[in-house]
């Protein structure tokens, strides 16, 4: 059926509202007219919602009654890539059925183009012959391919998760509340992804997306008098329907143990499934004493078979079979997700209350650890190893001990002191357990004239107890060689000092101007790292204000800015394939340094004006967001050349013109400004073959998805109608 | 305790000073428990039915019987044994008697839940509100500001489209945000979740009722919500990246950021944070080396694509 015949019988279908109030049901509806503009087509401009071009049924809601049974049927964005439409029918609040399908796009690029023909299942194809010349005639590849590219046909990147979702409430006595719920998730689509036959030849390609997701509950709760408890079980199952991306290689023809492969796959995201429970349960103690726990269990497995170690048929089975451990097959990961979090909370006066707190959280990963006797790298070179590569199942567990004491002082004063204290395990890693210990405190309350007030703080010292650089090592080299820099201190085990602050001010400077000032800052300081990133410090301070202008015209705009700066250090080793350490003398002479500066600037102003009061009114909106980033780069020998700064300008501007009618209508106008501005070294003008010049990229394949300037505009009319 | 700890409890230090210093109250503030107005005395008034409320409450009653309230009507397991408007607002006879006269000592004889003190107005609630999410209210940082229902909710003429929540605003994010002002700067940034355009919301990642996990989240944990949409990368795989399984914020930025796919920071430099290997993960790439496929497009993961882990027995690095 045409879209727009659709729309438009669904707008007569709000605008028939006579018939619908005999059958004494009410609702409301939106609907009209809109064209827009764009001057390149660029994707961002409709990345996570489709703008409708032609008529659209922007909102409805409907309901009605049969006897005692109420039912309620709403919508949005009907027909439109991001449609939601729902529905529910009901008793009171005895029982209630509730359905709802929504789609959630997001559009990445609609300038991708790619010379591989898709055939289905993941499998893309070069043509044979263009793959023989580039095998026997290599030096003529990079002009044999820009031709091939030149024609090569647009490929759009987007998927769409489509959610549908069933659920049953009743209540079959007064303490009891049943609940069951099903829900499907469909990911549908393309999106760039890669595939590399070793350095410089990576072929970025489309990876069809084609996933189902399905999740079951049900929930039971009980609530009588002190008590309170709920209990959940579920099932969920991820299904993968494109296992595997099968990719010609751009530069071969032929399979060849030593010079490459004609064709590479990888293993695309594996089925899943998991299996979970949780109770709640909340228990008044007496004397204004509340107990709060909660236990939660997941299990989660996946079985997926093994693809072979390489799609290369110039290695025999028998070699590749050698390398398999223990004749295994797949994976057969396992892992059990444990959480306990208890609280007590008691209120020892109308003013003060403490809460003792205990959380711990599981993440135990069963699957086993696996000695693979070798590996196929990038499908063309066979790398054995006599100890075995491992496979390293990583599990971490945290546990949480806490305290809080909130205080209500007046108006004036308010607040909470909180102490932390925190353990964690990480299975296999190079610190294998810390500590962490912190305290936040926040003052709150009302000042003069209306305002307000908040200040928050914390600070937090997290210390590992042992540094494992056995975990840097292979057992079967010498204690001297490392494969990772002994001095290196991964940020998310490093030890850190955290300091916080937040703050927020907000007056009434007059009985038309209200002003307000937030302000966040975070510092982390890894002191102890020389290499990996030794410090980030962010804040963000944001002012805004509400001005009266006259007694129908109120004006809002504020403007913010932001920035983080994060050092890192790093060793440039580009020969040694491993590092050796000469009685902790480390070469200072390739020590280099990045200090990487986000600064981000954002503006906003709203208008309100009735022009005639209840009648007629026009708002007008505009913000504005500028995203910068510097790169400051440095080295030992004062050669390094920082990279240019990148660029990111969004902006969005609306005018609407509201003209009520007595009846429940409403007319609207409406104008949009949407543009983009971007400069960005990795991510504009990104061309489809490798960069000449630069020989480690010369020969790679990309899709062109490059980010591009535009500017967009759009005009509109609706109806917006109660009933 | 470094400089900077100093200045932060400083400035602790500082606000409870101000504080009991006993700075002059005023009114705009979200009010604590202690700082709201008593109830009206509904003691002497009878039950006198919805009807009579929609005589002069129509717009109010139009709303209200499409929003969720209204279909509680038809439930007879309600506050105080009534159903419809008295259910929460109390006998409403000497409010009805008053004919609108606001000077008229019954006018005000009626429960305004909106003007009760924050505990009251959450126990009201409560009445009927105990169940799933709102379980963990007592405990949420929400109830700790002294914060009542009615600062978010509207049960007579919610905004929200399908006036499912009964929100005082178009969206759970909007309204999430005037508070929480600096977020709608951040979602603002080039690489964000799909909030201001209504895909999602904050409701989708944080229970604003309370919940058990840090930041009220609706998961156990980071990644178990993460998991509820991206359930691709749930594994677990063969091959793990360690700080993929642990946490997903070790690499992104939920609210917004200013790298593709809302990374902390850009590849390769964010990959370098951790990987000081030799050759190419500890390479200083600078401005010569622009058109690398080490720093161009995807970086790091032009080869390196299965970043939160690879099943292929020949995945060991992530590139399979």
């Amino acid at each position: 059926m045409n879209r727009r015949l659709v729309v438009l019988a669904a707008a007569a279908l709000g605008l028939s509202v006579p018939g619908v109030r005999n059958a004494s049901a009410s609702g409301e509806v939106v609907f009209g007219a809109q064209n827009w503009w764009q001057s390149v087509n660029e994707a961002k401009y409709q990345e996570f919602r489709e703008k409708p071009n032609g008529a659209f049924v922007e909102s409805f809601l409907v309901r009605g009654m049969i006897g005692r049974t109420a039912i309620t049927g709403y919508g949005s964005d009907l027909f439109l890539r991001q449609q939601e439409i729902g529905g529910s029918i009901d008793r009171g609040i005895k029982w209630q059925l509730d359905g709802s399908y929504a789609q959630l796009p997001h559009l990445f690029s609609q300038m991708a183009r790619s010379p591989f023909t898709n055939m289905g299942g993941g499998v893309f194809l070069l043509p044979d012959s263009l793959q023989r010349q580039n095998q026997d005639n290599p030096g003529g590849y990079i002009p044999r391919m820009n031709s091939e590219l030149a024609v090569a046909p647009l490929i759009p990147l987007s998927h769409r998760a489509d959610v549908a979702d069933a659920r049953l409430r009743f209540r079959p006595s007064q303490p009891w509340e049943l609940g069951l719920k099903a829900e499907r998730r469909a990911r549908t689509g393309s999106k760039a992804y890669s595939l590399s036959f070793g350095f410089g030849n990576t072929n970025e390609v489309v990876e069809p997306i084609d996933q189902d997701a399905v999740d079951v509950s049900g929930t039971a709760h009980y609530t009588r008098g002190k008590l309170g408890v709920q209990v959940l079980a579920g099932y969920s199952q991820f299904d993968n329907h494109t296992d595997a991306l099968t990719v010609d290689n751009s530069r071969r023809a032929t399979d060849s143990p030593t010079l490459g492969s004609s064709r590479g796959r990888l293993d695309l995201y594996p089925d899943n499934q998991a299996i979970r429970a949780q109770a709640d349960l909340h228990y008044d103690l007496g004397k204004r004493t509340q107990f709060f726990g909660t236990f939660g269990a997941s299990r989660i497995t996946q079985d997926d078979p093994w693809l072979p170690f390489t799609i290369n048929g110039a290695f025999s089975p028998a070699t590749l079979d050698s390398l398999y451990p223990d004749g295994r097959r797949s994976t057969d990961a396992k892992a059990l997700r444990i959480t306990h979090d208890y609280r007590v909370l008691s209120r020892f006066t109308e003013k003060l209350r403490g809460t003792l707190r205990f959380r711990n959280q599981l993440y135990d990963n069963q699957t086993e650890d696996f000695p693979f006797r070798g590996v196929v790298q990038y499908d063309q070179s066979l790398v054995r190893d006599t100890v075995g590569f491992h496979n390293h199942p990583f599990g971490n567990e945290q546990t949480t001990m806490g305290a809080d004491v909130d205080g209500w002082l007046g108006r004036a004063l308010n607040f909470t002191v909180s102490y932390d204290h925190r353990l964690r395990e990480h299975t296999l890693r190079e610190v294998e357990n810390d500590t962490e210990d912190a305290v936040f405190g926040r003052v709150r309350g009302q000042i003069a004239d209306g305002g307000y007030y908040r200040l928050d703080a914390g600070i937090g010292h997290r210390t590992g107890d042992e540094f494992d650089v056995e975990e840097y090592q292979r057992p079967d080299q010498a204690d001297t060689v490392y494969v990772e820099n002994p001095n290196l201190r991964r940020y998310d085990v490093a030890n850190r000092d955290r300091s916080t602050a937040a703050g927020e001010v907000g007056w009434a400077l007059s009985d038309r101007l209200d002003v307000s000032i937030n302000a966040d800052w975070r510092h982390d300081d890894y002191g102890d790292t020389r290499y990996g990133l030794q410090d980030d410090e962010r804040w963000m301070l944001l002012g805004q204000a509400t001005l009266g202008v006259t007694s129908s015209w109120d004006l809002t705009g504020g403007y913010g800015y932001g920035r983080k700066d994060s050092d890192q250090g790093s060793q440039e080793r580009t020969a040694n394939p491993q590092i050796p350490i000469n009685n902790g003398n480390l070469e200072a002479g390739i020590d280099w340094t990045a200090r990487i500066r986000d600064r981000n600037d954002y503006g906003f102003v709203q208008s309100t004006w009735r022009v005639v009061p209840r009648t007629f009114s026009v708002d007008a909106s505009y913000w504005v967001s500028r995203d910068m980033t510097d790169y400051f780069l440095d080295n030992e020998t004062n050669t390094a050349i920082d990279l240019p700064s990148t660029y990111y300008l969004r902006q969005e501007g609306w005018l609407l013109f509201h003209y009520v009618l007595g009846d429940g209508t409403e007319l609207q106008g409406r104008y949009g400004y949407d543009a983009w501005k971007v400069d960005d070294f990795a991510a504009t003008d990104i061309p489809l073959l490798g960069v000449a010049g630069s020989p480690a990229a010369a020969t790679a394949i990309y899709l062109g998805a490059s980010y591009r300037n535009y500017t967009a505009h759009s005009v509109g009319f609706a109806v917006a109608r109660k009933f | 305790m470094n400089a900077r700890q100093g200045t932060v409890l400083g400035i602790l230090g500082l606000g409870i000073v101000l504080g009991s210093l006993g700075i002059r109250a005023g009114g705009r503030a979200p009010r604590s428990a202690e700082a709201q107005e008593a109830p009206a005395d509904s003691t002497a008034a009878t039950y006198v039915g919805s009807a009579a409320c929609a005589d002069c409450h129509e717009g109010i009653d139009h709303d209200f019987k499409l929003a969720g309230h209204g279909r509680a009507e038809q439930d007879s397991m309600l506050v105080e044994g009534r159903v419809g408007c008295e259910s929460c607002h109390g006998p409403g006879s000497a409010h009805v008697a008053a004919d609108g006269d606001k000077d008229a000592p019954g006018f005000w004889n009626i429960k305004r839940p909106d003007k009760m003190p924050a505990a009251q107005a959450v126990a009201l609630c409560q009445t009927c509100h105990k169940n799933g999410e709102q379980l963990h209210w007592d405990m949420s940082v929400h109830a700790t500001q002294g914060m009542s229902c009615m600062q978010c909710h509207s049960m007579h003429q919610p905004q929200d489209d399908s006036k499912k929540k009964l929100l005082k605003a178009e969206n759970t994010s909007a309204l999430c945000m005037t508070c929480h002002k600096t977020k709608r700067m951040q979602l603002s940034r080039s690489a964000h979740m799909p909030i201001l355009e209504g895909s999602m919301d904050c409701a989708s990642c944080h229970e604003p009722h309370g919940s058990p996990t840090p930041k009220n989240l609706k998961a156990n944990s980071v990644n178990e919500l993460c998991e509820t949409c991206h359930t691709d990368k749930r594994g677990p795989m063969l091959f793990e990246h360690a700080p993929v399984r642990e946490n997903c914020l070790n690499c992104h930025e939920p609210h917004g950021a200013n790298n593709q796919r809302s990374l902390a920071s850009k590849t390769p430099f964010l990959c370098q944070n951790c990987h000081v290997a030799t050759r190419h993960p500890s390479t200083l790439y600078d401005q010569p080396d622009l058109a690398s496929n080490r720093l161009f497009n995807r970086s790091c993961l032009n080869c390196h694509s299965q970043v939160h882990g690879s099943n292929h027995p020949s995945g060991k690095y992530l590139l399979r």
